[in-house]
């Protein structure tokens, strides 16, 4: 099974941006948001470019796929 | 394998209906159940219902204060959802806990007889002030809610208030709200038969609860048929 990872703290870190800014910039919650961060849920196409987006890279650089060892 | 799982069910069944029989023959044995005191369950309730009150003073008041300067813009709104969160849900909690206490006295309180003073006539008054309180603690939790979320707000005035409300949630609150459903569902799922087989045993021992029985049988089809065609759904899309 694959697992998604994402980079959304550390870059929200880096441009200074919090949860509640993030989520302004990406027409979306605070709590979508943090969902994402703690990889409690997987968002959508959509949401995940505006993501990228907002930190000008490309989505594969905000959010990347680790296959699990063992499967 | 599938004969040996399906031998290995039946045999569960039968150990479940035979610790169910051997625990009530041992109840009947042991400690016979007499009728419940209603007026026992009545007041439980009116004690129940004043400590919600307090819960829900202090909610009331936290959302009254203002906003604390020392918090960054996350713990702020972070504070917010959490406070709109146990607010809207401790006033429905203690709606649903008021009206039930609500029904019962006056049930209680038309069998006393006495309809004009003695406790039940008091505490039923009591009751009916703590209902409207929790009704106006509600409609300024809904406020504070709207206040701080006015991109999904909840319209208690149309029917369909909590429909808009979740059709304007985005995707990662769907989700939240999917998840909080889909527990809430598998809960009851257990909790119905676990209801059915105590009326049951209560009918045995004690007083026959046709009608309790009927409801929560009615009550569990409907959740189940509700479910059931949700999820059929699915496969009528070619």
């Amino acid at each position: 099974m694959a697992i998604l990872l994402n980079r959304l703290k550390e870059l929200r870190a880096r441009d200074g941006l919090s949860q509640t800014e993030l989520a302004k910039l990406t027409g979306s919650s605070r709590q979508t948001i943090s969902l994402i961060e703690r990889g409690d849920y997987l968002p959508s196409i959509l949401i995940a470019m505006k993501i990228a987006k907002v930190f000008k890279m490309p989505v594969d650089d905000v959010f990347s796929m680790k296959e699990e060892e063992g499967e | 394998m599938k004969k040996r799982k399906r031998s290995r069910s039946i045999l569960f069944t039968f150990g479940i209906g035979a610790a169910i029989g051997g625990i009530t023959a041992l109840l009947a044995d042991i400690m016979p159940l007499a009728p419940l005191e209603r007026e026992w369950i009545t007041y439980a309730l009116l004690v129940v219902l004043l400590l919600m009150t307090f819960r829900i003073s202090v909610l009331w008041i936290r959302s009254t204060k203002p906003d604390d300067l020392a918090m960054d813009v996350d713990e702020l709104t972070l504070y917010r959802e959490k406070l709109a969160h146990n607010f809207i849900g401790s006033t429905s909690l203690f709606l649903i806990v008021g009206f039930g206490a609500l029904f019962t006295m006056i049930l209680e309180w038309k069998e006393s007889g006495d309809l004009f003073s003695g406790p039940i006539t008091y505490a039923l008054s009591l009751t009916a002030i703590l209902v409207f309180y929790g009704f106006s603690a509600q409609m300024r939790a809904i406020k504070f809610h709207n206040k701080h979320n006015p991109e999904v707000p909840i319209n208690l005035k149309k029917t369909d208030g909590y429909e808009e409300y979740f059709k304007k949630l985005d995707e990662g609150e769907k989700f939240e709200e999917y998840r909080a459903a889909y527990k809430s569902f598998y809960s009851m799922h257990l909790l119905f038969p676990a209801a059915l087989t105590l009326l049951f045993i209560i009918s045995i021992f004690s007083s026959p609860q046709f009608l309790a029985i009927a409801a929560v049988s009615v009550l569990w089809f409907i959740m189940y048929i509700i479910y059931f065609r949700e999820g059929a759904k699915v496969y009528q899309q070619r």
